[in-house]
């Protein structure tokens, strides 16, 4: 089996084709490894191509209003990315940069819309993920509005904590929807109340229960 | 288990480094400067302050921190050892 054939065989989306029909998703698909650094794709650019990241990081960035480019989100192997401006026609959302060296696979976006239309069980994978991903940003979007910044913090430090997590501010910010400034402040706040200590690429929770208080939305 | 505090510093992807010296301007210790190979960390100036990594425009520079829970001093907890 070669390379290609194989990395469309185990992806989850093309699970159950049948042999033929892996044949042809496989005339459709092309493999690309890439090194670092590597930009796959531009922010307001029409949809071009569908990726699905098999191995590697990539980084999404956004450009703010200032016209500073941001990286808003890093995307995990197993993901895909422009679905949805491959099916609205929309201009893309992110520009995209390898930030590790990667494999993945691409589609034209005519061949991922045949794709599609043409084998139900893929379209019915693509949309359980899309539904994953909906149940996510309503959670998110619940938590942005129910809790403020410091207790989405709060709560993310101590489940952090558990799992044993590094994480950069950026990332945290990332998490919790907002930015590294803000979350900073806020560390610096929960430090001078004493629930933390800061050290070079440590933070350790000191008062657990003040930020369980504060996660829980109590009064502190 | 808390990692060696003294060899904790930025992280730096110099294949994503673009040059563009931003965060040498943005570095408050003057601790970052530009070599042939790229950015250099004066690893005794660095503070570990993030401003670096705010500014760079491409995300090479990362500072990670481990979150744990302190050395626990109460009796009421439990023993982590
Ligand atoms: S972390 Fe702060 S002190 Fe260290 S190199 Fe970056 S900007 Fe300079
Ligand atoms: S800001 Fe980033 S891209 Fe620019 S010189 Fe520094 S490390 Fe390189």
């Amino acid at each position: 089996m070669d390379e290609l054939t194989r990395y469309i065989a185990e992806h989850p989306y093309f699970a159950g084709l049948s042999a033929a029909e892996l044949a042809q998703v496989c005339r459709m698909a092309r493999v690309r490894h890439l090194g670092h650094g590597q930009v796959l794709a531009l922010e307001g650019s029409p949809c071009e191509e569908v990726f699905l990241l098999l191995e590697g990081r990539v980084r999404a960035l956004k450009t703010s209003p200032e016209g500073r480019e941001q990286v808003v989100r890093e995307l995990q192997p197993g993901e895909g990315f422009y679905l949805v401006p491959a099916l609205d026609g929309g201009p893309l959302p992110v520009t995209t940069i390898t930030a590790t060296r990667v494999t993945l696979l691409s589609f034209s976006q005519e061949d991922f819309l045949f794709l599609l239309e043409r084998y139900p069980t893929v379209a019915r994978r693509v949309l359980v993920e899309f539904a994953g991903r909906l149940r996510r940003l309503a959670a998110l979007t619940g938590e942005l509005a129910l809790r403020t910044v410091p207790q989405r913090l709060a709560r993310l430090l101590l489940e952090s904590a558990r799992a044993g997590r590094r994480m950069t501010q950026r990332e945290m910010a990332a998490q919790i929807g907002t930015v590294r400034e803000v979350v900073a402040r806020a560390l610096t706040d929960f430090e001078r109340r004493g629930w933390l200590r800061r050290r070079r690429g440590i933070i350790e929770l000191v008062d657990v229960r003040a930020l369980q208080r504060l996660g829980l939305g109590e009064e502190v | 288990m808390i990692p060696d505090e003294e060899r904790i510093v930025p992280e730096i992807n110099s294949e994503l480094c673009v040059r563009c010296g931003d965060c040498l301007s943005a570095c408050p210790e003057g601790a970052l400067s530009l070599g042939e190979e790229g950015i250099i960390l004066d690893e005794e100036k660095c503070a570990y302050c993030g401003d670096c990594e705010d500014i760079c425009p491409t995300g090479a520079i990362a500072l990670p921190f481990a979150i744990v829970l302190a050395p626990l001093e109460d009796e009421e907890e439990e023993d982590v050892g």
